[in-house]
C-alpha cells in the first residue's frame, strides 16, 4: 500500500515534469491564422498554377471579413506557401469547403491538385469540387456574396443549397473522388459562373476522369441525377404537346389557345433500376418509375377522372424517356459515362476487372431502352 | 509441479465482464486498418475471410477453454509446466512474454502514427507514449480489479462511436459489393490470416481464468465476446466497403477513420480530430491489459514482485519505441506481429488439446484407482 | 501533586481541602467555580459546581434547597430528595474535576468516602435551523443542530426504533469528542460496520474538530481530491442512507454528518429526487450529471479548440470568435484561467462576506467584471459564456465537497487542453476514470455501478424509477436485505 502511493507521487511528478518542454510544440491559436475557405486554381501559358486564397479575416474594425490573395506556385502547397509571404497570418487549409478549377486546369485535368487534400488529413473530406469556365481568379473576385463572410462560404453555401433541393448531384470531395477511381463511373462538378457580380451555378460540368469534357445544363442535370441517385423530393418542370388533352381541356376553356402546356410535378420521388440485359451487345434496359404531386399545370383538366390522368401519366413518361435518351446521347458523344452503366457492366462480368480505356471503347457504342412509369399521386386541391 | 494460484474468493471477478474485457482485448488499433487490409486480400469477399477468421476464432476459444477446464484454477503457464516439465514450460511461456511485450509495443507505436497523422504531425512521439504509459501504469499498479475496471469503464465510453457510422451508411454504394464471391479460396485463406491481427487478444483469457468466479459461465461469455468482436469487424468492414469505390479503398490507410472525415455536428464541424484523441481509451485497455498479461507471466517464471514488472515492461516499452518512428517500420513491424499472432494465439491452443486430452483421462484413471 | 488527582484514597478530607484543590490546581484558579458550604446540625457539607456549565436556578431551587433544608446530612437523603436521576459516587478528584466540566453539580459531606454528582448541565443549543449548504425546495429542510442528543432525537423520530443501533466513541486524547456510530442493525452490512468500528478504534489524534474533519482521518484514501465519505447536514438524508444500509456518524458539536460507503453517483443524488415524482427524479439527477460533465470540460474544449483544433469549429462560431479573440492580447489558455480565476474570486469573497454585502458582490462581479473584462478586450465574450455556464454547473452538486472537487478539478484539465489539446483532454478523462475506479469508499467499490458493472442498481442512481419498479435497496451496499418493500401487484 505505501509502497503504491510512493509510485503514485513518483508518476504524477513526472507528469509535471513533462508540461515544462512540450511548451514547445507548436500551437495553431485562431487569431493568428488566416483560414482558406476557399482556392481557385488557374494556370498560365508558362504552365505555372495561378492560385487565389480566400481567407477568413478576424477584424471587427474591418466589415468585409474577407481577403483574396493571388500567388503562384507549382504544386497546391507552394501555391499556399507563396501566399502566406504576402499575409501576416499562417495559412491553413483545416476548413477548406470549396475547390474552384479554372477552365485551363479542368479541360486538362484536376487530380494532380488533389493529391494533397487526400493526403493531409486537416483538410476536410466534406469540400466542394467545382469547375467555372472563366478563370477562377475572376469567380472569387465577385464581391457579392450575400451575408457570408466570404466568397468561398458562399460558393459552399451555394452548392450545398442546391445539392440538398436535389438540383444538382453532389461533388463532396469524398464523392468526387469515389466516382473518379470507380471505374464506368464519372464525376460530375457544378459548373460556376458570374452574373452580375454574383457566383451562380448555371450548368453542371461531366468530367472524363477528372478533365471536363461537357456540360449539361439545370434541366438535363435532373435526368441525370434520376439514372444515378433518388429524389425524396425532387421538382420537374416539363413541357408537354397540348394535342393529346385535345379533349379533356375543352371542358374548360372552350378552343385551344395554346398547343404547349407546361406541367410542374413537386415531391417527386424515383426508383431507378439499370438491368444489363446482353451482356456481348452491351444492352441495357433501364426501368424509371415516378411518382410525384402536381403543383402547377398551364392547362387545366379534370384530372380526377382516370382517363385524363393516365393520358397525362402516358405523356409525361414519354417526354421523360425523350429527356433521358437525350441526356445518354450527350454523355455518350464526350465519351463520359456518369450514371454507372460501366459498374454494371463490371458486376456482370465475374473474374477480370474492367479498365477505364475499355470502357471508354464501349461506352459510345452502348445501347439503353427506358422503361419510364409516372404515378401522379396528388395534384392539390383543385381537380 | 508448479506452484498453484491461489485467488482467494472475493478478489475474484465476475465471468460476465469476460464479454466486455474480451471484446475490448480484441478491439483496438487494428480495427481503423482492418478494412483495407482485408480487401487487398479477398476483396469484396471480405466478408467471407472474416466469417473463415470467426470459425477458427470460436473453435480457438472452445480448445482454450477445454484446456483450462482440465486444469482447475490453473494459468497458461501452469499448464504449460504440468505439460512440459518446469525450465521447457518456463521457456515457452517466456516466448509468450516476448509476444505479449511485442503487441504492447505495436499498439502503441501504431497509436503514436493516429496521432501524428491525424491530430499533431509535430507531437513528439515519447511525449505520447509516456502519457500511454503512465496511464497503463497507473491503472495496472491498482491490480487486475482496477485493470478490467478501466476496461469496462472505457468500453462505455467508446461503445457508442458504433453510432457515428450511421451518417457513413447513407454514403453507401450497393454497387461497390458487387460482383461477389469472385475470389478464390487462397486470397480467402490470407484475407482470414490478416482479420487474424485485428482479433488477436482473447490469449487475455489464458491469464484471467483463475481469477474469474462462475467458472462454468466462461466459455459462453468469452464465445460471446468473440460474436461481438466479429459483429463489430463485419459492421466496419461492410460499411467501409459501401463507403469507398474499390480503388479509393486500397488507397485509404485506416479506412475507419478516414470515413468518419465526413462526420460534423453542430459543436463539432470535424469529429475525426475527437474521434482519433477517443481513440486512446479503445487502445487503453489493450495497453492496460497486455501490460498486466506481460508482468504477471514474468512473474510467473522469474518469480519476485508483479509491480516491479509493470515498470519495466513500461521502461522498456518506453525505450523500444523509438526504433518505429517511420510508417514503414510501424507497418513492417506491425505485419510480423500479426503473423507471430496466428500461431501463438490461435496454433498453440490446438496444439495443447491432445494434452489436456491425456491429462483428464489420466486424471480419471487415477480418480478410478483411489475409489 | 499530580498524583493526588487519581488517587482513590483522597477522601475523607476536610471541605476546605477539597475546596482548594479543585480551585488552585484543576481549574486554575477559574472565577466561575461557585460553592457553598452548608451547615446542617454541626455537619458540613461543601456544594461546588461551574457556574456557566449548569442550570444555576435548578442548582438552588433542588439541589441546594434540598441540602438545606434536609433534617440529616447524608447522601441517601439527599439522593431521595434531589429529584433528578444519573446521580453517581466518585471518588478521586480528577473523576470529580471531569464531571463538573460536564455540567455536574458535586456535593460533598464532610468526612464521607466518596462524594456524589448530580447531572444538571446546562445545554445552550441552537434551535433546528434551515438547512443552509444543502437547502432544499421540496421536503423536510431542517438540518442537524450542533447537540449530539439533539441529533440522535431526529434521527430515533424518524427511525425504527428496534433495530436502529448507536455505538458510543470516545475519540481525542486532548479533547475527548462523542462519536456515535449509527446503523440499523437488521440492513446494514457486516463488514461495514466492522471495517468503520476498527477505523474509530485505532484512530489516535489529539481532537476532532468537526465530523468534516473526522472523515479525513478515516477516509480510504486521504491524497485524493475527490471525498470518499459523504458529510450531510439533512437528517432526513442521513435516515434514508441507514436505511439503504449505510452507516453513519456522528460527532458532538458538529451540525453535519457522515454517511459511509459512497459511491461516486451519491454525491449528485438528493433526498429531493425522492421526494418529487420520479420522472422529474431522474431529469434532475440526468441534468446535475451532464452539469457536472459540462463543468469539467466545456473550457478545456474552448481552450483546446482554439489553441490547436480551429478545424471543429463551426463556421458560423468561427468568425465571431476570430473577432473578438483578436483582441485580446494572451493565448487562450491564460485568457482562460485568469477568468476562471476571476469567477473562484468573486464566489470565495461572496463566501466570506457577510450575505448582505456577499449579493452586492454577486453583482459587481457578475455584470460589471464581467462587461468591463470583454470590453476592455481582456477575454473573448463566448469565455466569459463558458465560463459562467461551467461555474454554474458546477454549483447544482448537492455536496459542497464534490461541487468544490469539480471546480479545482477544471484548472488542471485547462492547462492540459492548453498545453496538448485534444489529446490533454483524453489523458486527463482517462486518469480520472482509473482514479476513480482505484478508489474506495470503506473498501466498498466507488465507481459502482459503473463499476463493478451493477445494472440492477441502475434504477436509482442515474435515474430514479418509479417505486413499482424500484423496491429494491441498491445491491452494492450489500445489505442484509435487499428488498425494501414486496413488489406491488398492479
Amino acid at each position: 500500500m505505501q509502497n503504491n502511493r510512493k509510485i503514485t507521487l513518483l508518476i504524477v511528478g513526472l507528469l509535471s515534469m513533462m508540461i515544462i518542454p512540450s511548451c514547445s510544440h507548436s500551437k495553431d491559436v485562431i487569431e493568428k491564422l488566416g483560414v482558406v475557405s476557399a482556392y481557385g486554381f488557374d494556370q498560365n501559358e508558362e504552365q505555372v498554377l495561378e492560385g487565389t486564397t480566400v481567407l477568413y479575416q478576424f477584424n471587427p474594425d474591418i466589415t468585409n471579413a474577407s481577403q483574396i490573395i493571388h500567388s503562384t506556385g507549382s504544386t497546391f502547397n507552394m501555391v499556399r506557401s507563396n501566399a502566406n509571404k504576402k499575409s501576416g497570418y499562417k495559412i491553413v487549409n483545416g476548413k477548406l469547403q470549396t475547390l474552384l478549377f479554372g477552365p485551363t486546369i479542368a479541360k486538362k485535368g484536376v487530380f494532380p491538385y488533389l493529391d494533397t487534400i487526400e493526403r493531409d488529413a486537416a483538410i476536410s473530406d466534406m469540400l466542394y469540387v467545382t469547375i467555372s469556365e472563366e478563370p477562377a481568379r475572376d469567380i472569387l473576385s465577385a464581391s457579392n456574396y450575400e451575408e457570408a463572410p466570404n466568397i468561398g462560404v458562399y460558393l459552399n453555401r451555394l452548392v450545398d443549397t442546391a445539392v440538398l433541393d436535389e438540383k444538382i448531384v453532389s461533388s463532396k470531395f469524398h464523392e468526387f473522388m469515389r466516382d473518379y477511381l470507380q471505374v464506368g463511373r464519372e464525376p460530375l462538378v457544378p459548373i460556376i459562373s458570374i452574373k452580375q457580380n454574383k457566383a451562380a451555378i448555371e450548368e453542371v460540368g461531366i468530367m472524363q476522369g477528372d478533365s471536363h469534357v461537357g456540360s449539361f445544363s439545370m434541366k438535363e442535370i435532373f435526368f441525370v441525377r434520376l439514372l444515378r441517385e433518388e429524389f425524396n423530393e425532387g421538382r420537374l418542370d416539363l413541357e408537354l404537346e397540348t394535342k393529346p388533352f385535345q379533349d379533356y381541356i375543352k371542358e374548360y376553356q372552350g378552343d385551344n389557345r395554346e398547343d404547349k402546356m407546361f406541367i410542374v410535378i413537386d415531391q417527386l420521388q424515383n426508383n431507378s433500376k439499370i438491368n444489363l440485359t446482353n451482356v456481348d451487345h452491351l444492352t441495357y434496359e433501364v426501368d424509371v418509375s415516378i411518382h410525384g404531386r402536381i403543383v402547377e399545370m398551364s392547362q387545366r383538366m379534370n384530372l380526377d377522372k382516370a382517363a385524363p390522368l393516365r393520358k397525362l401519366e402516358e405523356e409525361i413518361d414519354k417526354k421523360i424517356k425523350k429527356n433521358l435518351e437525350a441526356v445518354v446521347k450527350k454523355a455518350q458523344q464526350v465519351n463520359a459515362d456518369v450514371f454507372g452503366f460501366g459498374v454494371k457492366y463490371n458486376n456482370r462480368t465475374r473474374g477480370e476487372e474492367l479498365t477505364r480505356e475499355q470502357w471508354q471503347d464501349l461506352f459510345p457504342n452502348i445501347e439503353v431502352d427506358f422503361n419510364v412509369s409516372t404515378e401522379i399521386k396528388r395534384f392539390g386541391i383543385v381537380q | 509441479m508448479p506452484e498453484n494460484l491461489n485467488i482467494p474468493d472475493h478478489k475474484k471477478l465476475k465471468a460476465i465482464y469476460l464479454v466486455i474485457v474480451l471484446h475490448t482485448m480484441q478491439i483496438g488499433v487494428g480495427i481503423a486498418g482492418h478494412p483495407r487490409v482485408v480487401f487487398l486480400e479477398s476483396g469484396r469477399d471480405s466478408f467471407i475471410s472474416i466469417l473463415i477468421a470467426a470459425i477458427a476464432l470460436h473453435i480457438v476459444i472452445a480448445c482454450i477453454v477445454y484446456v483450462l477446464r482440465s486444469f482447475d484454477g490453473q494459468d497458461l503457464h501452469g499448464i504449460l509446466a504440468q505439460f512440459f516439465g518446469k525450465w521447457f514450460g518456463k521457456l515457452i511461456t517466456f516466448l509468450f512474454i516476448i509476444y505479449f511485450f511485442l503487441l504492447f509495443i505495436s499498439v502503441l507505436v501504431n497509436y503514436i502514427e493516429f496521432v501524428h497523422a491525424f491530430i499533431f504531425p509535430d507531437m513528439s512521439s515519447w511525449f505520447i507514449s509516456l502519457c500511454l504509459l503512465s496511464l497503463v501504469l497507473y491503472a495496472v499498479l491498482g491490480g487486475v480489479r482496477v485493470a478490467v475496471g478501466a476496461c469496462i469503464v472505457f468500453f462505455f465510453g467508446s461503445v457508442w462511436m458504433f453510432g457515428l457510422l450511421i451518417e457513413p451508411i447513407t454514403y453507401i454504394q450497393y454497387d461497390n459489393y458487387l460482383p461477389m464471391f469472385e475470389a478464390s479460396p487462397r486470397e480467402l485463406m490470407s484475407g482470414a490470416l490478416k482479420t487474424s491481427y485485428t482479433i488477436i487478444g482473447f490469449e487475455l483469457l489464458w491469464f484471467l481464468y483463475p481469477y474469474l468466479k462462475d467458472k462454468n459461465k466462461v466459455h459462453r461469455y468469452s464465445q460471446l465476446a468473440m460474436s461481438l468482436t466479429i459483429l463489430s469487424v463485419l459492421f466496419i468492414t461492410f460499411v467501409s466497403i459501401g463507403f469507398y469505390s474499390n480503388n479509393q479503398l486500397e488507397d485509404k490507410i485506416w479506412p475507419l477513420l478516414s470515413t468518419i472525415k465526413i462526420i460534423s455536428f453542430p459543436m463539432f464541424e470535424r469529429f475525426d480530430i475527437v474521434t482519433v484523441a477517443l481513440w486512446m481509451i479503445i487502445i487503453l485497455p489493450n495497453l492496460i491489459l497486455f501490460c498486466w498479461m506481460t508482468s504477471m507471466s514474468a512473474k510467473r517464471v522469474f518469480g519476485g514482485k508483479e509491480n516491479y514488472y509493470m515498470i519495466t515492461v513500461c521502461s522498456l516499452a518506453f525505450i523500444a519505441h523509438y526504433f518505429f518512428d517511420s510508417r514503414y517500420n510501424v507497418n513492417f513491424f506491425t505485419n510480423y506481429v500479426g503473423q507471430a499472432g496466428v500461431i501463438f494465439g490461435f496454433v498453440v491452443p490446438i496444439l495443447l488439446v491432445p494434452f489436456a486430452m491425456y491429462y483428464r483421462r489420466k486424471g480419471a484413471k487415477q480418480h478410478a484407482k483411489q475409489s | 501533586m499530580k498524583r493526588r488527582f487519581r488517587q482513590s484514597s483522597y477522601f475523607p478530607c476536610k471541605i476546605e481541602t477539597l475546596q482548594q484543590d479543585l480551585f488552585t490546581d484543576f481549574f486554575n484558579s477559574s472565577p466561575d467555580l461557585a460553592s457553598k458550604t452548608v451547615n446542617v446540625e454541626g455537619q458540613k457539607a461543601l456544594i461546588i459546581y461551574m457556574d456557566y456549565l449548569v442550570r444555576e436556578e435548578e442548582v438552588y431551587n433542588h439541589i441546594t434547597s434540598k441540602v438545606q433544608g434536609a433534617k440529616q446530612l447524608d447522601y441517601q437523603t439527599i439522593e431521595s430528595e434531589v429529584p433528578v436521576t444519573d446521580i453517581m459516587e466518585l471518588k478521586t478528584l480528577n473523576e470529580i474535576g471531569g464531571a463538573l466540566i460536564e455540567g455536574y453539580v458535586c456535593v460533598y459531606i464532610e468526612k464521607e468516602k466518596h462524594c456524589i454528582v448530580i447531572p444538571v448541565p446546562r445545554i445552550d443549543q441552537r434551535k433546528p435551523a434551515k438547512a443552509e449548504t444543502e437547502s432544499l425546495i421540496f421536503g423536510p429542510q431542517i438540518s442537524f443542530s450542533d447537540s449530539i442528543d439533539v441529533n440522535m432525537n431526529f434521527i430515533h423520530k424518524r427511525l425504527d426504533t428496534k433495530t436502529l443501533t448507536a455505538e458510543k466513541f470516545i475519540i481525542g486524547d486532548k479533547i475527548p469528542s462523542e462519536v456515535r456510530l449509527i446503523y440499523l442493525s437488521d440492513i446494514a452490512n457486516d463488514e461495514a460496520v466492522q471495517e468503520m468500528r476498527s477505523r474509530l478504534n485505532s484512530l489516535q489524534v489529539d481532537d476532532v474538530l468537526d465530523s468534516s474533519a473526522l472523515t479525513q482521518y478515516v477516509e480510504d484514501n486521504s491524497y485524493s481530491i475527490f471525498p470518499q465519505f459523504l458529510v450531510t447536514e439533512l437528517p432526513d438524508r442521513f435516515c434514508y442512507s441507514l436505511k439503504e444500509g449505510r452507516v453513519g456518524l456522528l460527532v458532538d458539536k458538529s451540525p453535519t454528518a457522515v454517511i459511509a460507503p459512497v459511491s461516486f453517483l451519491s454525491f449528485f443524488q438528493t433526498t429531493e429526487d425522492i421526494y418529487t415524482r420520479w420522472n422529474m427524479g431522474s431529469f434532475i439527477r440526468l441534468m446535475r450529471l451532464v452539469g457536472m460533465f459540462l463543468s469539467i470540460i466545456l473550457t478545456p474544449l474552448y481552450v483546446a479548440a482554439l489553441t490547436y483544433h480551429y478545424e471543429i469549429i463551426p463556421d458560423a462560431l468561427l468568425v465571431s470568435l476570430g473577432h473578438s479573440r483578436s483582441r485580446v492580447p494572451f493565448p487562450p489558455l491564460l485568457e482562460a484561467l485568469i477568468l476562471e480565476f476571476l469567477i473562484e474570486l468573486i464566489r470565495e469573497a461572496g463566501a466570506r462576506l457577510p450575505t448582505k454585502v456577499g449579493q452586492t458582490m454577486g453583482i459587481v462581479g457578475g455584470i460589471v467584471v464581467g462587461q468591463a473584462v470583454v470590453q476592455a478586450g481582456f477575454t473573448s465574450n463566448i469565455l466569459i459564456i463558458i465560463v459562467a455556464l461551467s461555474a454554474l454547473a458546477s454549483f447544482t452538486a448537492p455536496s459542497y465537497l464534490m461541487g468544490s472537487a469539480i471546480r479545482i478539478l477544471r484548472f488542471p484539465l485547462i492547462i492540459l487542453a492548453g498545453f496538448w489539446g485534444f489529446i490533454g483532454i483524453m489523458f486527463s478523462f482517462a486518469f480520472i476514470s482509473i482514479h476513480l475506479i482505484r478508489q474506495r469508499s470503506l473498501n466498498f467499490p466507488y465507481f459502482v455501478p459503473i463499476y463493478p458493472f451493477q445494472p440492477r442498481d441502475f434504477d436509482n442512481s442515474f435515474i430514479r424509477l418509479p417505486f413499482l419498479w424500484s423496491y429494491k435497496r441498491a445491491y452494492s451496499n450489500r445489505p442484509k436485505k435487499i428488498r425494501r418493500f414486496k413488489k406491488p401487484n398492479r
